[in-house]
């Protein structure tokens, strides 16, 4: 709970400093620039409120032994990792949920002053659209899913929580920068092909999920590809939870 | 005999552990076969590491036989309808600290599917029951030990089981709480439950037990009614009873005029269990 | 061992049933420019898990290009700048002053600022090749600008610029000022910018034409269409042609 309010009062401050910051913004629409902050903050201290909440809700539990009653009870292991993952992503969704509101609220205001102090309307390239971070903080919270499911495979296999909290990350930059590496690997010798193929079959590409442009006026929403994002996510999600309730199923406590 | 209804039976149960060591490892319970009738307490006794808390962790479905089976009421552990007719006390206080007693309880309830009404009825019951009527709103973490092991017990009586299983629940315990304890599983059987209860402090749990098993890295050395397992062996020691003083002196000094030797009373059961497991080691050793 | 199989082989069977759907949804421009960094390992790959915060590197990766070009460090000025469109390819800015910095500062570092008339001078082939080798670099540059930028102006416009001013390439010039103008919002200055490439490169009457009609779209109270200066225009032009209609 404390690291939860901490990392929000970060990313708030965050966001806030890309009111303050203006002076670093180059280029970019004034609008854009904050929102670029806020996105930040909701991808960057997301990631971190996924793999930690994710960790101290299971792995936590097995540590300090609390999972015993639990499971004594008639309750089954899928269960109680099914009740766990719901606690752990509606946390994350929680805190997405709040810097979106912040970040909209940011945007609002600022909006409300260019045009004020202006009398126009904003160019539409670097228009706000609000429905468009709503969707990115949606994004973000699909992505975070996956985050979530991964670290739960981890931490119901690991044997301390340093072991799952630094798989949970490892996870999250593996899965950030595939695109890349694979791409990478791609431009240059065609026999490592095989290694980036292989590399791009057996780890999900979490940037799919970073919609940045899609929030702002320019830049319409594919609609077929936000369901895709979903289900890929879901596709993923669903992955890591059964390997995660196999784990847990042959767990020894 | 035959047609008692048995609660808990364990037929050739044996857990090893896998140790660092390819191809070895640690049996923790070896083909362990006992039964426990219903509306009975059975003391699973035996020193630390003797394999109890395995036991109770397969009972519980917690852990996989690596041979053998258990089974709750003809049910096998994993089952959920087992489950729901067990009340477990672990042997340690592993509870959530940032709830309160009654939000704890609540948990614990609403996992065994208690109506809420019924639940909330149950909860303040429980609780008055054993004395945390003034601290069921405090968290569980500024709970005492005491108070935390009486929660314990508040939790597993939640969903009203069948049967209770009660790991060292006397460890860490004063005497008085000791004392509590012990009327608490009387009052149990008397409500007809049935009560398997692990510990190896002996004396404090010898009087509670219809039956005992006796336990030894993962063997049951013995078990059965205290009664007849203490008589079995030493014919020639007699208990001295309604003398007064004089008459007590005169029948020691007959015999050790007689060449016999006469010591002050001791905890039969411990002394058999010392002897068992004393017994058990050196032939351990000599194999 | 049997944990790491069945989580490897289940991997790679979503992997395979994914795959479709991954393609459906990649943005794959920003990845291609991102990963064709030369020797970004390091930096340009790790920044690449900032997620949204990508932008705001991005921002402080152009400052941080800035430290480098005061000291006019051309091999980190270039890849910074390279690092800076691969986190937030959609910056315009960057596309824009990058390209400038290449064509118009990196030639007058090679030959220094005391000798900068070297450039144009025709005589000096060594001036002249160093103009038109960062020019050429500085389209390479542009080139790798995102599709999504292609619907503005300001792309081909600075496009056509260098090959105008810094190659000397009228032709190429006028097809990129004449792509400029096709982009909604094109400014005025532009069309007549056209005009007077399509009049230097020999195309008089081409000018005259497209002049003239540009003329009659131009309104009456807008001061930048600079309509009376475009008339003259057009008049000097027909003066020269033979033309008074």
């Amino acid at each position: 709970m404390r690291l939860f309010l901490l990392l929000l009062v970060t990313g708030v401050v965050s966001l806030a400093g890309g009111l303050y910051f203006q002076e670093f913004n180059l280029g970019s629409g004034e609008l854009r620039f904050i929102a670029d902050f806020g996105f930040g903050a909701m991808t960057l201290f997301g990631s971190i409120v996924a793999v930690v909440a994710t960790v101290q809700l299971i792995f936590g539990e097995i540590e300090h032994r609390t999972v015993l009653p639990i499971l004594a009870k008639p309750v089954s292991r899928g269960e109680f990792l099914l009740g766990k993952l719901i606690g752990a992503w509606g946390t994350v969704c929680c805190f997405v949920g709040m810097l979106a509101l912040a970040l909209i609220l940011a945007l609002w205001i600022r909006e409300s002053q260019i045009i004020a102090r202006s009398g126009s309307e904003i160019a539409s390239e670097d228009s706000i659209n609000y429905l468009g971070v709503l969707l990115f903080a949606a994004m973000q919270c699909m992505r975070l899913m996956v985050l979530a499911c991964i670290t739960a495979f981890f931490s119901s296999y690991a044997s301390s929580s340093m072991f799952a909290v630094f798989m949970g990350f490892f996870a999250w930059i593996i899965g950030q920068l595939r695109g890349v590496l694979v791409e990478q690997w791609n431009q240059g010798e065609a026999s490592l092909f095989s290694v980036s193929g292989f590399l791009s079959l057996i780890v999900p590409d979490l940037r799919l999920f970073d919609l940045g442009a899609a929030a702002f006026g320019a830049s319409s929403f594919d609609g077929g590809q936000v369901v895709g994002l979903v289900l890929y996510a879901g596709v993923y999600a669903t992955l890591y939870g059964c390997l995660a309730a196999l784990v847990l199923k042959n767990r020894e406590f | 005999m035959a047609n008692e209804v048995q609660a808990i039976e364990l037929e050739g149960l044996t857990k090893d552990f896998s140790l660092a060591e390819r191809g070895k490892y640690l049996r923790a319970v070896d083909h362990l076969t006992l039964s426990i009738r219903e509306n009975s307490v059975y003391g699973l006794l035996g020193p630390n590491g003797s394999g109890k808390s395995t036991t109770i962790r397969m009972l519980l479905g917690l852990s996989k036989p690596s041979a053998g089976s258990a089974s709750i009421f003809g049910l096998s552990p994993d089952s959920r309808e087992a489950r729901s007719r067990i009340g477990y006390l672990p042997d340690a206080p592993y509870y959530h600290s940032f709830l309160s007693g009654r939000e704890l309880m609540r948990f614990f309830g609403t996992l065994l599917g208690i109506k809420k009404r019924l639940l909330e009825e149950r909860i303040v019951e429980l609780l008055v029951r054993f004395g945390l009527e003034d601290a069921m709103d405090r968290k569980v973490g500024t709970y005492s030990k005491g108070m935390l092991q009486r929660l314990g017990f508040a939790q597993a009586l939640v969903g009203d089981p069948d049967i209770l299983i009660l790991d060292e629940p006397t460890a860490g315990v004063d005497p008085v709480g000791a004392a509590e304890v012990g009327e608490f599983v009387v009052s149990l059987k008397k409500q007809g439950k049935t009560v398997l209860l692990c510990s190896h402090l002996l004396t404090q749990v010898q009087d509670l037990c219809d039956h005992v098993g006796i336990l030894n890295r993962g063997r049951l050395l013995a078990h059965g009614k205290i009664e007849d397992l203490l008589g079995d062996g030493d014919d020639s020691a007699l208990e001295l009873d309604g003398l007064d003083e004089r008459e007590r002196q005169e029948v020691v000094s007959f015999a050790r005029e007689r060449g016999g030797r006469v010591r002050p009373g001791r905890n039969d059961l411990e002394d058999l269990f010392r002897r068992l497991v004393r017994e058990d080691s050196n032939q351990e050793e000599g194999e | 061992m049997r944990l790491f199989l069945v989580w490897l082989a289940a991997s790679l069977l979503v992997g395979v049933l994914v795959r479709p759907l991954e393609r459906e949804v990649a943005r794959e421009s920003d990845v291609q420019v991102l990963a064709g960094l030369s020797g970004n390992l390091g930096q340009g790959v790790s920044l690449a898990v900032l997620g949204g915060y990508r932008n705001v590197a991005a921002n402080l990766v152009w400052i941080a290009m800035y430290g480098e070009w005061q000291y006019r460090r051309v091999n980190e000025v270039l890849e910074k700048m390279q690092l800076a469109v691969a986190l937030n390819p959609n910056s315009l800015y960057f596309w824009i002053d990058g390209a400038r910095i290449i064509a118009n500062d990196m030639p007058v570092w090679q030959v220094g600022d005391d000798e900068m008339e070297r450039l144009y001078d025709e005589s000096d082939a060594e001036g002249v090749a160093i103009r038109l080798k960062q020019g050429r670099r500085a389209l390479r540059f542009l080139d790798k600008a995102p599709a999504e930028l292609e619907d503005r102006y300001e792309i081909p416009l600075e496009r056509g610029t260098i090959y105008w001013q810094k190659l000397g390439d009228l032709e190429n010039a006028i097809a990129q000022f004449g792509e400029a103008l096709e982009k909604s919002n094109s400014p005025y200055f532009v069309s007549r910018v056209y005009a007077e490439l399509l009049v230097e490169n020999g195309r008089t009457l081409e000018a005259y034409e497209y002049l003239k009609k540009h003329y009659a779209t131009l309104p009456d109270d807008d001061h930048s269409a600079l309509k009376p200066l475009v008339a003259q225009r057009i008049a000097e032009i027909g003066a020269v042609l033979g033309r008074s209609d």
